[in-house]
């Protein structure tokens, strides 16, 4: 049917797919209801966590003690923040990995790996989907405080997290392809999932300044592309300090590249693993 | 095709081995690792346009060679090509090739619809969107699904799982087919009817090579014009249903369901004259006798006197003509039904 396909063609082609993936994937999230219910109540919830857990710890929005640490004292936006960019952290780092693991659940995943289109584009499909899910609980929250809340995320500077999101999603996407890569392998690997997830929010300030970690802790944190990631987003919000832009966009288009790289070699190797034992479908 | 030759599958020395077991932890238990022989040094060759057949008992290795062939496993040694593509060299080529439908009764996403499914998978198939409008309406159309097309998976039978799983086979229009034990779980009569579907639309006027397997030999009997016989990994004869039936020198086989089948009455039989061999087997707890011989006539009496002397009831007697299980059970000495 396609003999004379070219490189160029293939791409169009990849792209194509890419499109038909994600709706694949919004099909059949539509086709359970519970799953609307909870992402209609989940920024709701979640914002009124983090503010009722602001009140009874400082009993306001803001904290002088809190500015000795972390430089600022809108505890509360400090922490929204976090909270609203750790949604791409978790969602990406176990998005990829478990919609293959459901796939091999379900039996279709052999389906999936004997068609032409590259695991890549199978992967940024999936990834699409989660990244704008992801988006529209982090955009949710923001809108949601802003609204109920006494602070104001809505403001011209949000771009600027926007285009740090982006950057940092590539980064976060890679260690995602890592994980799938440990699927393959491994088949169940949740708890290890859940763990290096909150190992990242232990080190990283999602919820506190790096200023509280013991030294040889907030050292590792560098790391870690969301520390950079969540320094300028806030500093550009206005809690807290700051390098220039082009400082951030530098350093988490390393580790993009670093990431990527990394995590695409370690799933092929997987993959090949898998393939040369037969266990592409097993459990 | 790519190649010149008219060869659409082509296997050369190919074998596997899986290996369990064999990591650290169990070499600290002192836990060695277990070697299982998938497939043993296969050579075979699928002629353009043919309907072919692996025929053997389940764990023989056809599913093993199956997916090598469509890249989702990666031989140990050997070569195979597939539309003149080599597997390891060109999987993406061999993916664009081939159309596969597996046994498992998952492997479509059942909380889509027949369309919805066939979009998405002709989206992998790297189609593009006016193709795959294109090709789903005619897939559905030609496999009678058409009324059905927006219904879940869900709540399709088996039979017509299938049929999605054999169009979505061939969203890409693919020269090539595997379809790796199609009838499997189908009832007797949705499995004729898909036969027929197999090998007059898709076989003969579609002109697609097919790889088949099947532990049923009627099946393989029916449709394929060759067979390879497969057990324990090795390929033990191939040739056309006639030519490997023909290859049994007895004429006719007796089979006698029985109460119980003694050794001793068994080593009479096979003494009686006119007899070159007898196979005991058990179906549903009874054993089966297969006694093969060149006239049932000539020793029919015989052995219904051996049989009733030793104080044994005969629930059912038969005679006929080999069949390709007669010759699988020849040359490996097992049934298919293992």
């Amino acid at each position: 049917m396609y003999d004379d396909i070219g490189s160029w063609d293939r791409a169009v082609r990849e792209v194509y797919a890419i499109r038909y993936i994600f709706h694949k994937e919004l099909k059949l999230w539509k086709r359970y209801p519970s799953r609307i219910l909870f992402m209609l109540l989940m920024p709701f919830l979640s914002i009124l966590s983090l503010y009722f857990q602001g009140m009874g710890l400082v009993g306001s929005t803001t904290s002088s003690a809190f500015a000795d640490v972390a430089g600022t004292t809108e505890y509360l936006v400090f922490i929204i923040l976090g909270s609203a960019l750790f949604i791409f952290v978790s969602t990406a780092i176990w998005g990829i990995g478990n919609s293959i693991r459901r796939e091999q659940m379900m039996g279709t995943l052999e389906s999936l790996w004997v068609a032409p289109a590259s695991k890549m584009t199978i992967f940024m499909g999936i990834a699409l989907f989660d990244g704008l899910f992801s988006a529209y609980v982090a955009f949710m929250q923001l809108l949601l405080s802003s609204l109920l809340l006494p602070v104001n995320l809505l403001v011209p500077q949000a771009l600027v997290a926007v285009l740090i999101t982006f950057l940092l999603m590539f980064a976060l996407y890679g260690m995602g392809f890592m994980f799938t890569g440990l699927v393959l392998i491994y088949k169940e690997i949740e708890d290890f999932t859940n763990l290096i997830t909150q190992t990242i929010r232990m080190m990283t300030p999602v919820s506190y300044p790096l200023s509280v970690l013991p030294a040889p802790v907030a050292f590792l944190a560098l790391f870690i592309p969301l520390t950079y990631a969540l320094e300028a987003i806030r500093g550009y919000m206005g809690v807290g300090a700051t390098h220039s832009l082009g400082y951030y966009v530098l350093v988490l288009l390393a580790f993009d590249v670093a990431f990527i790289a990394t995590g695409s070699r370690l799933f092929h190797y997987a993959d090949t693993r898998a393939r040369r034992r037969g266990e592409i479908a097993t459990h | 095709m790519h190649s010149g030759d008219d060869a659409a599958i082509s296997i050369t020395n190919l074998s596997k081995v899986f290996t369990r077991g064999g990591g650290a932890l169990n070499r600290m238990r002192g836990k060695g690792a277990r070697h299982t022989v998938a497939v043993d040094n296969v050579t075979l060759e699928v002629r353009e346009h043919e309907l072919f057949g692996l025929l053997g008992p389940n764990g023989a290795g056809k599913t093993s060679i199956i997916k090598m062939l469509s890249t989702l496993l990666i031989p140990d040694s050997g070569s195979a090509t597939v539309n003149g593509w080599d597997i390891l060299a060109d999987p993406f080529r061999v993916r664009m090739s081939i159309g596969l439908t597996l046994s498992s009764e998952r492997q479509l996403y059942w909380k889509l619809s027949a369309k919805e499914n066939l979009e998405y998978f002709a989206s992998l198939y790297l189609l593009r969107p006016a193709e795959i409008r294109e090709r789903v309406d005619m897939v559905l159309h030609d496999l009678g699904l058409e009324e059905q097309q927006d219904m879940l998976v869900e709540n399709f039978s088996s039979g017509n799982r299938q049929k999605v799983a054999l169009a979505r086979a061939l969203l890409n229009d693919p020269p090539v087919l595997f379809l790796d034990e199609p009838t499997i779980g189908l009832d007797p009569s949705f499995s004729q009817s898909f036969r027929t579907l197999i090998k007059k639309t898709i076989n003969e006027a579609e002109k697609k090579t097919i790889l088949l397997t099947t532990h049923y030999m009627e099946e393989a009997d029916q449709l394929c014009d060759r067979v390879a016989f497969i057990d324990r990994g090795s390929i033990v004869a191939i040739g056309t249903p006639a030519d490997l039936k023909r290859s049994i020198d007895e004429k006719e086989i007796l089979t006698l369901a029985l109460s119980s089948a003694p050794v001793e009455m068994v080593q009479r039989i096979q003494r009686v004259e006119a007899v070159s061999h007898v196979e005991c087997q058990e179906r549903d707890g009874r054993p089966i006798l297969k006694v093969y011989t060149d006239s049932a006539s000539s020793c029919m009496q015989d052995i219904v006197g051996i049989v009733t002397s030793a104080g044994i009831h005969i629930l059912s007697f038969t005679t006929a003509k080999p069949t390709l299980e007669d010759v699988f059970i020849k040359l490996t000495g097992s049934g298919l039904d293992v």
